[in-house]
């Protein structure tokens, strides 16, 4: 069996809107192996994103705690945050938030440029990622001269460039077409069975969430898992 | 340095409102510089010519007015001062009457010049040769250069404020800190003019720069009760009101630039604020990222401040251009003989570029930083 690698501990979220109390997240449990694929599903508000974002370590819970890799996320502050998400996070988003006047090596290299690699290792790196993703091409070129595919590719690359072990993802299919949705699907299936990547996926898409080892099901703030424990496939150790 | 070419290319973004952005700030540093260098040749005159050690003796009610002659004797006598000579604006046409021939014409007692304005450099015979000469005149070597004169040409000046047109010969080219001026005999002006005795001021030497105070207070106490009072001003002071005759350009100069520095820092604050505005989701995928909020405030400072250098670096170059290369600086010669765009006024000018682009990119980038990651990212979804 697969050490775990997230657990989340009767974790409670709520926002204040002129207010008003809105409940999103209620006392939820969960645990994410290392190296499992995990979709989270839900109706639109049912807390899916802010779920994410927690385990993400962008927005904080108002009670309970998030422990990644041992370490309780949820007591870190604005500085240690930043850190840790640069050592261990790769975003993901439905629109892919490229930075248009950036390259598309430029956009991938963003997250290098907080570490003290040399410009020669940066570019080492940029480009293993650009060729994982399939688009070391198209290194000059900018987001308004991709396709909506392979802006995501590029943000994928961008994700996966200083070799976190978890990858978050908002809805990574959402704005493309089937065949480009496909394309991203296997990308990611291939990162987490050939790079061990950890990748918690949010989606409306059931044939989406089929690519993953397991489903979780928010609704009204609260957690059902569907799938077995994950267990780790030979060799990964 | 690794981060510059994120800075250059979000600089790069809206290629229109950054170079508008750049123009209205180069267009306010440009007027500045000119207001700092407008004020060190006010304060330069001094220093520049040894003018520590004269004071300038005119009329209370303006420059324009006139003291009788007979003031001289009385100001020579004041413990302190070692020599005085009368000296007047003559303001006639050279050629035309159009600002590039203008310049500062004199008429003066040539024995005591050279005693009192003691910078000025001239060879022993060029000065025998011209104080020997009723008609005879030198010119500094900027404006003899300027006008391509050599010794022994024959200068026209045609009266505007005397009813007197006069043919003087060119006896010497003097170098010193101030170049510009064009001087020649009292004698032959008061000839011509009827000897009216009428002087626009006393040019006053002083043993000691320590001396000033009391000797300018002196010499207006001495005049206090008579037709004719005075005011006894240093040699920068007296710059300074010669340049009121004008108008009151420095204040005009000065207030200008000010509130156009000041309108500029808040339409620069504007656009930086529109920027930001638009890339409220990008700041929040840098911070994701791990950008820290100090990074993000950094980054987008150095955009603002960039901006505003650029536009610093075109106004400074622009101000060195037009008023060095081009000859404006020579027509405010005329004025402030020591106007010139130097090294301080470009710090200076570069110095206002880097605060303007702090202060109008300082409350953006507050803004920036402190974004909600959520928030912003929430504005896509």
């Amino acid at each position: 069996m697969a050490e775990t690698l997230i657990k989340l501990d009767r974790v409670t979220k709520h926002y204040r809107r002129d207010a008003i109390d809105i409940p999103v997240l209620d006392k939820i449990d969960l645990e994410i192996s290392q190296g499992e694929f995990l979709a989270m599903m839900g109706p639109s508000g049912s807390g899916k994103t802010t779920l994410l974002n927690l385990i993400a370590g962008i927005d904080k819970p108002n009670s309970g705690k998030i422990l990644v890799d041992g370490k309780d996320i949820a007591q870190l502050n604005e500085q240690q945050l930043s850190k840790w998400r640069a050592r261990h996070v790769g975003f993901i988003f439905q629109l892919y938030n490229l930075i248009p006047v950036l390259s598309a090596f430029e956009n991938v290299e963003l997250p290098l440029l907080l570490t003290n690699l040399s410009k020669k290792k940066r570019r080492d790196h940029v480009m293993t990622a650009l060729a994982v993703v399939g688009l070391e091409e198209r290194e000059n070129h900018y987001p308004r001269q991709l396709s909506g595919g392979q802006e995501q590719r590029v943000a994928i690359a961008r994700a996966i460039v200083t070799d976190p072990s978890l990858l978050v993802a908002d809805e990574p299919t959402g704005d493309l077409d089937a065949k480009s949705a496909e394309e991203i699907l296997d990308l990611l299936k291939r990162l987490n069975e050939e790079f061990h990547k950890t990748i918690i996926m949010v989606t409306h898409d059931p044939r989406a969430a089929a690519h993953a080892h397991a489903v979780i099901h928010l609704e009204k703030g609260l957690l059902s898992r569907s799938g077995g424990v994950y267990e780790v496939p030979a060799g990964h150790h | 340095m690794k981060y510059l070419r994120v800075i250059i290319k979000n600089i790069g973004r809206n290629k229109r409102r950054t170079t508008l952005t750049i123009l209205s700030v180069s267009v306010s540093v440009f007027l500045l510089a000119t207001m700092q260098a407008v004020m060190s040749a006010f304060g330069g005159v001094s220093q520049l010519t040894g003018g520590e050690y004269r004071v300038v003796v005119r009329r209370n009610t303006s420059v324009a007015d006139w003291m009788p002659e007979a003031y001289r004797q009385k100001i020579e006598q004041v413990p302190g001062v070692v020599e005085a000579y009368p000296s007047n604006w003559f303001g006639g046409i050279y050629k035309e009457d159009k600002p590039q021939y203008s310049f500062a014409q004199f008429y003066v007692d040539t024995k005591a010049l050279f005693d009192v304005q003691f910078e000025l450099q001239m060879s022993s015979e060029e000065k025998a040769a011209f104080q020997q000469e009723r008609t005879a005149a030198i010119a500094g070597k900027a404006l003899a250069d300027k006008f391509q004169w050599k010794v022994g040409d024959v200068i026209d000046l045609k009266g505007a404020i005397y009813p007197v047109d006069l043919r003087l010969t060119l006896r010497g080219i003097y170098t010193g800190p101030q170049e510009t001026t064009f001087y020649f005999h009292r004698e032959y002006v008061e000839e011509a003019l009827g000897r009216p005795g009428r002087v626009g001021q006393f040019r006053v030497k002083l043993d000691s720069p320590g001396s000033a105070a009391r000797v300018m207070e002196e010499i207006d106490n001495l005049f206090k009760n008579s037709a004719y009072p005075t005011k006894t001003e240093t040699e920068a002071a007296f710059a300074a009101s010669f340049i009121s005759m004008l108008g009151n350009v420095k204040a005009l100069i000065g207030g200008i630039g000010l509130i156009v520095v000041f309108t500029i820092t808040l339409i620069g604050a504007n656009t930086m604020a529109m920027s930001a505005r638009e890339r409220v989701t990008e700041v929040a995928v840098m911070k994701a990222l791990g950008f820290r909020p100090m990074m993000i405030l950094i980054l987008m400072l150095s955009e603002a401040v960039l901006i505003a250098l650029f536009g610093g670096v075109l106004a400074a170059v622009a101000a060195k251009v037009i008023y060095q290369f081009v000859g404006l600086g020579n027509f405010l010669a005329i004025f402030l003989q020591n106007f010139k765009i130097s090294a301080s006024t470009i710090a200076i000018a570069l110095g206002a570029s880097a605060l303007i682009g702090l202060v109008s990119g300082g409350i953006p980038a507050w803004n920036a930083a402190r974004i909600s990651i959520v928030d912003g990212l929430r504005r896509v979804a």
